[in-house]
């Protein structure tokens, strides 16, 4: 009977089409692995056991991708710093919006649990690196990459590309002076999304959660600068070793441990929006000596100035401009009131300020003039602030 | 085993009826009812879930019952009807008079809820203005509330990503937009889901009646972050509210030095 014929060969493709494609295409997590940067690769190509030894120092002083784990260095221990436990640098106060948001998100456990002291553990529960490490897996990986190196799957398909956090360069922060980020900026960051970008607000996420997810982020970014200065100290002096690698991540660290002294605030009330100050702001902008602005976004300010184009050999107008990744960027266009790194006042001031980092925006908050006196005055600064934020306003 | 095939047709049959009961307990239903229109989406829904439970048991009880017949008299053609008029006219005019039953009651509900002139109408009498603007993106949902000069689209108003905050026992009118693609405004629990083409402004309304968080989800695939465009309907009295916004204005007017602690 053809039937009986059949049915084996039937099951056999069966099986063959499960056995090839699986019931899922992700890879298992325990296949992953925190690999070097492409460009440690090519700088190390005449030397393929550089390239491991490179890759074990990363493992014994920032773990794997399961186990991420800082190695405690001794500088760290005499003073007291275990960056594993991210939750020992909060403080009583600043650690309690943490265990609210656990009260919230945790309610049904810490009202079944066994006792008192096993709720109070609930509340104060704060994720590990691995869970963290994690939780990018299901969350962040997918554009971010598994090192972090903006280098996911579906990263390729977005513009703006997703950050590559190894150069340690983060664009929307409060602080100035090229400095690393606060954990503040990257857990805000988190929240909010970054508008305009496919970065989405990951709000729905728990604080705690989110939290962790900045610390692990942090890991990442100092792993990747770590493996750059170790690859420039084996070109430079041939060192690759211990002491290149603690000196390096002392140097790295030392950077997220600053930001916090770097912060821009404006001690006062914000000067209030008012036709005169968007005036006095347009002048600014206008104003060669001054605010500049319109060289690269335009008079207007639709991100079409002179500048920040150029013509190529077959007469096209293209970016003038590379940022710190090696991609092509234009000014931000004001008319669509679209802020990537928040729309409040005190946001973009702090861009004016201090620019923003890995891109040609420069910061004018600090700079001086011909006549050592600040180029800018608060004033100044506060109207070019409202004068940006008008431009993006609807007509009624 | 045509006795066998009759019993699994009915017990499946069963299963169906079973499920449908211990649905609400288990969760499996929609989530709770908490808007005023949608009392009416449920009494849509509940009919025709109806209409179809009924003639689900009627075919696969005559199924199981014509199978289980053939079973006990050894196979065999029994009987076969053909041509007839009188059956076809029947089974032509029952369910067209359902389907058009069906439309008939659906369009008071559909009137409440979409046509434009039935935007809740304020105190002056004139349709109420839209409380914020929801904006979606690939892939969230940012919420604009018009500031002190009570305008959207000016330097004043407040942002508020992934959270709409609603008053709650208010009829609520929102207007919504896309920066990109088409979106679609889904919130389970209002039983209220309208698509956002980009370009166009988009009026819903509905009033909550239950004061709570609410799962936003985005219902037409919208990109490769469609899964997670989630967002969150907070519904809070009115009090509460202005708070909201007062806390949302000092945000907006900060100096930045609360970041220097």
């Amino acid at each position: 009977m053809t039937r009986a014929l059949h049915r084996p060969t039937f099951l056999v493709c069966g099986a063959l089409a499960f056995a090839l494609t699986g019931c899922g295409f992700q890879p298992a997590p325990g296949a992953l692995k925190l690999s070097l940067n492409a460009s440690s690769v090519a700088a190390l190509s005449d030397a393929p056991e550089k390239q491991k030894e490179l890759e074990a120092l990363l493992v014994k002083y920032f773990g794997t991708r399961a186990g991420p784990r800082y190695e405690l260095l001794e500088s760290w221990k005499s003073e007291g710093l275990d960056p594993n436990h991210a939750e020992k640098e909060f403080t009583p106060e600043s650690f309690a919006p943490i265990v609210a948001a656990n009260r919230e998100r945790l309610a049904y456990e810490i009202a079944h649990a066994p006792g008192p002291e096993a709720a109070r553990q609930l509340e104060n529960t704060y994720p590990s690196l691995a869970e963290s490490a994690e939780l990018y897996r299901t969350q962040c990986m997918h554009c971010h990459g598994v090192e972090g190196g903006g280098d996911g799957p579906t990263g390729a398909t977005i513009n703006p590309k997703p950050r590559d956090v190894r150069k340690g360069i983060f664009k929307f922060t409060a602080v100035k002076d090229k400095a690393r980020p606060r954990r503040e900026d990257l857990v805000e960051l988190l929240e909010r999304g970054v508008y305009g970008t496919a970065m989405p607000s990951f709000a729905r996420l728990s604080l705690t959660e989110r939290e962790g997810l900045a610390d692990y982020v942090r890991l990442l970014s100092i792993r990747g600068e770590v493996e750059s200065m170790l690859v420039q100290s084996w070109k430079d002096d041939e060192k690759l070793d211990d002491e290149a690698a603690v000196e390096a991540i002392e140097i790295v660290f030392g950077r997220w441990m600053k930001a916090r002294e770097k912060v821009i605030a404006f001690d006062g009330v914000v000067p209030a929006d008012s036709p005169a100050m968007r005036a006095h702001g347009r002048e600014l902008f206008l104003d060669p000596k001054k605010g500049n602005c319109f060289s690269c976004h335009g008079a207007e300010g639709h991100g079409d100035g002179a500048l920040a184009f150029k013509t190529d050999a077959q007469g096209r107008k293209t970016p003038a401009y590379h940022d710190d990744w090696g991609f092509e960027i234009l000014p931000r266009d004001f008319s669509t009131g679209v802020f990537r790194g928040g729309s409040r006042p005190i946001d973009i001031y702090r861009r004016i300020y201090a620019g923003i980092n890995g891109t040609p925006m420069p910061g004018i908050g600090e700079t001086k003039g011909a006549d050592g006196e600040l180029l800018m005055k608060s004033d100044d600064l506060w109207s070019l602030v409202h004068y940006v934020r008008s431009l993006g306003e609807r007509a009624e | 085993m045509r006795a066998l095939v009759a019993t699994l047709f009915a017990a499946f049959a069963l299963l169906v009826l079973w499920s449908f009961v211990v649905a609400p307990q288990r969760g499996w239903a929609m989530p709770e009812n908490v808007a005023t229109l949608g009392v009416a989406v449920d009494g849509l829904f509940a009919k025709i879930q109806w209409v179809v439970g009924v003639f689900f048991l009627l075919t696969v009880g005559l199924l199981s019952w014509i199978v289980w017949r053939n079973a006990q008299g050894g196979g065999g053609r029994r009987s076969a009807v053909s041509k007839h008029t009188k059956l076809e006219i029947v089974w032509t005019i029952v369910p067209g008079a359902i389907l058009v039953w069906l439309a008939l009651v659906q369009i008071a509900p559909w009137e409440a809820m979409k046509f434009s002139n039935s935007i809740p109408r304020g105190a002056d009498g004139r349709p109420k203005p839209a409380l914020c603007e929801v904006w979606a993106s690939q892939f969230d949902w940012h919420v604009l509330y018009p500031g002190a000069d009570g305008r959207s689209g000016t330097g004043d108003d407040l942002h508020s990503p992934y959270e709409l905050v609603v008053p709650v026992n208010e009829p609520v009118v929102l207007s919504l937009h896309s920066r990109d693609v088409i979106h679609s405004f889904f919130v389970p629990s209002f039983r209220l889901k309208q698509d956002i083409l980009p370009g166009r402004e988009t009026l819903v309304w509905f009033e909550c009646t239950k004061a709570g968080e609410y799962d936003l989800l985005c219902a037409e695939l919208c990109g490769f972050g469609h899964y997670k465009m989630a967002g969150k309907v907070r519904a809070i009295p009115r009090a509460e509210y202005a708070a909201f916004l007062e806390r949302k204005t000092r945000e907006l007017h900060s100096n930045g030095m609360e970041d220097r602690k």
